[in-house]
């Protein structure tokens, strides 16, 4: 009995003591934080004006290079040029003195499903790196046009059936071979069987139209007109390798000892889940017309490029503030704040980037019902919708395009339907479908949180008009396998890209999910793939982008950016609408 | 105790047999496309179609597994889809980080649990006690996500001591591979020492009001030698089945520590291959976790009978 009161004596004297040791853990844990945390306000401030600086460079970088893209469709009126929150990293490489050496390592999200075969594969961790590795017959220009790269020369009939395709001379592959027609042939004749976009050219093209004339030109005769080809061609997936690779590999995916290429940089080693090193290609025969994005002259000053999977990416983020990396392909939406406040590192809003939308099932459901299509479209505010799903407004946009405004495909068509907010009028309309009152049942994930962050919202808005929505949730690839059964849905966030050519998207093909079908569509994606009249193009471009909002197959609600991470010391870096590449670029 | 392990090895048979046929019928009931996951999501269904016949993903569910089957009955695991290597070499690859990692992790996990385990047992309800114990449940309650991050940000970002992620090979040195170690060991090390540190206590508190313990100390014995060769020891039997399943899970990879630090171990290899639907690389890799559990098992039940005499096997 004694010992138990003296027990608890001790308990409570020792308890007061412990509570006091743990309130002084708490109040120094708190202290450190905000020692340690709280970034100053006066870098804050500093990076951004310095971000409007850059911004300004930027956008005087983009008119003083005059664009001279194949098949282009304009400048956008609307469009603005003003890409990245960048600083001195986006300097023109001309204005910079480069100094040779040194090793970029590059923190990206994964492992790509095959090292450089952006034929095999769409996985963007695979296109990035065939970009440094491999070229095509022709490249993405700074307003993601096509222009020549591995051509001297080509040449179009005037009935728009014969492309004639005169190959530069000198150029060596990695393995010290030149390349010739017959490497070409033999590439576009692996990209035909294995890419879409290959295939759909293949089926214009005429029997046995593809052939080496002589060593330094390739012919490719179609059997209709496709103004899109170098737009085409100008995408990663159409490059150019051996024809002794082709041959080995057939339509199998590229293993690394395979990999050969005429790019900048080669492959050295691969790593997996360590990293993938490339190394500067000394024998690059580089273009001698100016550097225009993914376009022109090509220098390489950095010894190696080590690309390094770093699968959280705060942690890679974490990584270019310490320095350990010099550039992180994707970091957290959260962190932009802290990148501003990190010296010696910038922040890249990388535009364009993709749109996301709300997909309809127009197959069965009921979505079939245009009229409920229209009413959900409008019942929902846009803005707010963006921010719910990216949590950052800056790296988010309201547009109307399918294809961004930093591409020569911009169409503000549409635009009156895409702004249009009004749940009065939604609710009506919802009276005058023949919705009968079922859940509706939204397939969606928290693997990207953008999926169901918007559903979230989004359903809220359509409660509030009368719908009964249900959502799905489960992981990426049962909604991928899901999507494809238009019995198990009614609708779903898509993401797409907002660079391509908008003849090129997904959801023209008519068994993609949502399942649009319309003949109209059909007509205007032919024109596009036919024209090559800018101003034609353009037209069809407008044309089908009204189309899309008039038929609604999908409600866009807004582009998104990619946030993107680069230390200072990295020279010369293109903060531009071109995906990340290292040539003309080099270390402090 | 020789009739003993070799009955219990034998019994690896049917458990590996469950196993792979559960797992094999949970992943190929599970929705999810390799083919989808290798090509993009802007792949048509044509080509997709296309790379899951090549893949033989889609011949009948009992032809894969007997195919499967008696392939791994001759120690061939398959091929990995993702990797295109086979599942076995993509395993080994992958031992040597894992391995290093959860040694050290349990060396930080054994030396931390323990000590803390048994000081607060002695120090019962003392200032000590009461701020161990917090520590262990603070250890417990707080993910290895959260530890790892807050640790990272301490000694990568803030103090620039070490770095914030990935791996050197015991190749390239000692210390060029320890320094990428010591956080993730520490992260996954301080959850295991927390729980073993609580339980150590627990152990130690039932055996410490023991009759022998009273007498030990009444025949006049110091009290280290009380304590480490009648308590501890006495405690230890439980607590060695606690550190067999530590062993077990810190060797079989750890998940998240291996994510977050950027370690190509198997906890890493697992996770991906689970997210990518790579069938062969899930299944073998399950497979080998379960001969880990079954064999530290086994290596516990004779250890405590090393320990314990008393114990009949």
């Amino acid at each position: 009995m004694i010992e138990n009161t003296f027990e608890s004596l001790r308990r409570k004297s020792f308890s007061r003591r412990g509570f006091l040791v743990a309130g002084l853990g708490v109040a120094g844990a708190a202290l450190l934080q905000a020692c340690g945390g709280q970034e100053p306000l006066e870098t804050a401030t500093s990076a951004s004006s310095q971000s409007t600086t850059a911004s300004q460079s930027s956008t005087s970088t983009s008119s003083s290079s005059p664009t001279t893209s194949i098949g282009g469709a304009g400048t956008p009126s609307a469009a603005s040029t003003t890409a990245a929150v960048a600083t001195s990293a986006a300097t023109k490489p001309a204005d910079v003195e480069h100094k040779k050496g040194g090793t970029i390592h590059v923190a990206i999200i994964g492992e790509p499903p095959v090292t450089a075969d952006a034929m095999f594969t769409t996985n963007f961790i695979t296109t990035d790196i065939t970009r440094q590795i491999y070229e095509g017959l022709f490249a993405q220009d700074s307003k993601l046009g096509p222009k020549p790269m591995l051509l001297d020369a080509f040449e179009v009939s005037d009935d728009g059936l014969t492309y004639t395709f005169k190959l530069r001379t000198g150029v060596k592959f990695h393995n010290g071979d030149e390349m010739d027609a017959d490497d070409v042939v033999a590439s576009l004749t692996r990209w035909g069987k294995m890419t879409g976009r290959g295939k759909q050219i293949f089926a214009l093209m005429a029997a046995d139209g593809l052939k080496a004339a002589d060593p330094q030109t390739v012919t490719l005769a179609l059997k209709q007109p496709a103004g899109v080809l170098p737009v085409f061609l100008a995408l990663y997936e159409g490059f150019i390798t051996t024809k002794e690779v082709c041959d080995a590999i057939g339509t199998n995916k590229m293993p690394d000892d395979q990999i050969v290429g005429t790019g900048p940089f080669k492959f050295k080693e691969h790593q997996v889940d360590r990293y993938i090193k490339l190394e500067r290609f000394d024998d690059y025969a580089a273009r001698t017309d100016e550097a225009d994005g993914l376009a022109g002259k090509k220098v390489v000053y950095i010894d190696e490029l080590d690309i390094i999977p770093v699968p959280n990416i705060s942690v890679a983020t974490s990584g270019v503030v310490t320095g350990e990396y010099q550039f992180a392909r994707d970091v957290d939406n959260n962190q932009l704040e802290v990148l501003k406040s990190s010296p010696g590192v910038t922040a890249i809003i990388k535009k364009p980037g993709g749109w996301i939308c709300l997909n309809y099932n127009k197959k069965m459901g009921a979505f079939t019902d245009k009229k409920l299509r229209q009413a959900v479209s409008m019942c929902f505010d846009r803005e707010q919708t963006l921010i719910a799903a990216y949590g950052v407004k800056e790296l988010t946009r309201m547009d109307p395009s399918i294809a961004a405004p930093e591409t020569i495909w911009y169409s503000t068509a549409g635009k009156e339907v895409y702004e249009k907010v009004d749940q009065e009028a939604a609710k009506k309309l919802v009276q005058e479908s023949s919705y009968d009152g079922s859940p509706i049942r939204w397939l969606t994930t928290k693997e990207y949180l953008y999926h169901y962050n918007t559903a979230a919202y989004v359903q809220q808005q359509m409660e509030a008009i009368g719908l009964k929505v249900e959502l799905l949730v489960s992981d990426w690839a049962t909604v991928v396998e899901r999507r494809a059964k238009p019995e198990v849905y009614e609708m779903l966030v898509a993401g797409l890209s907002g660079s391509w050519m908008p003849a090129t998207q997904l959801f023209n093909d008519s068994s993609w999910p949502g399942f649009w079908v319309s003949d109209q569509r059909d007509k205007l994606v032919s024109q596009m793939i036919e024209e090559s009249d800018p101003d034609k193009l353009q037209k069809a471009i407008d044309e089908y982008q009204a189309l899309i909002y008039d038929e609604l197959p999908f409600m866009k609600i807004g582009d998104d950016f990619t946030l993107q991470a680069i230390r200072d010391e990295v020279v010369g870096f293109d903060t531009g609408a071109n995906d990340w590449y290292f040539w003309n670029c080099s270390l402090k | 105790m020789l009739a003993y392990a070799i009955r219990r090895l034998l019994v690896l048979i049917p458990i590996m047999w469950i196993v792979a046929t559960a797992v094999f019928l949970l992943l190929h009931s599970a929705p999810g496309d390799p083919a989808a996951f290798m090509l993009g999501s802007d792949a048509s269904a044509d080509q997709q179609a296309e790379l899951r016949h090549e893949l033989g993903l889609d011949r009948p569910l009992y032809e894969q597994y007997f195919d499967w089957l008696g392939k791994a009955v001759r120690g061939d695991l398959g091929e990995s889809i993702f990797l295109g290597k086979p599942v076995t070499s993509a395993l080994a690859e992958r031992a040597e980080p894992t391995i290093l990692l959860g040694s050290l992790a349990l060396i930080i996990s054994l030396i931390i649990g323990l000590v803390t385990g048994v000081l607060s047992a002695i120090r019962r309800a003392s200032w000590l006690d009461l701020s161990l114990m917090s520590g262990a449940m603070a250890g417990v309650a707080v993910p290895t996500f959260v530890t790892g991050l807050l640790l990272i940000y301490i000694f990568a970002v803030k103090l620039r001591w070490l770095p914030v992620a990935g791996y050197e090979p015991i190749s390239a040195g000692l210390w060029p591979c320890l320094r990428y170690l010591i956080l993730p060991a520490i992260t996954l090390g301080a959850f295991e020492a927390a729980f073993l540190s609580r339980m150590t206590r627990s152990m130690m508190l039932e055996v410490i009001g023991q009759d022998y313990v009273r007498t030990a100390r009444a025949k006049g014995l110091v009290e280290r030698d009380v304590i480490i060769r009648h308590t501890l020891r006495n405690a230890f039997v439980p607590l060695l089945t606690i550190i067999g399943l530590m062993v077990a899970a810190l060797m079989s990879g750890a998940v998240v520590t291996e994510q977050i630090f950027a370690i190509p171990g198997m906890g890493r290899l697992l996770i991906q291959a689970v997210v990518r639907r790579d069938f062969p690389v899930v299944q073998g890799a399950v497979l080998i976790i379960a001969i880990l559990y079954v064999l530290t098992n086994l290596l516990v039940d004779l250890l405590a009978r090393v320990v314990d005499p008393r114990i009949e096997l």
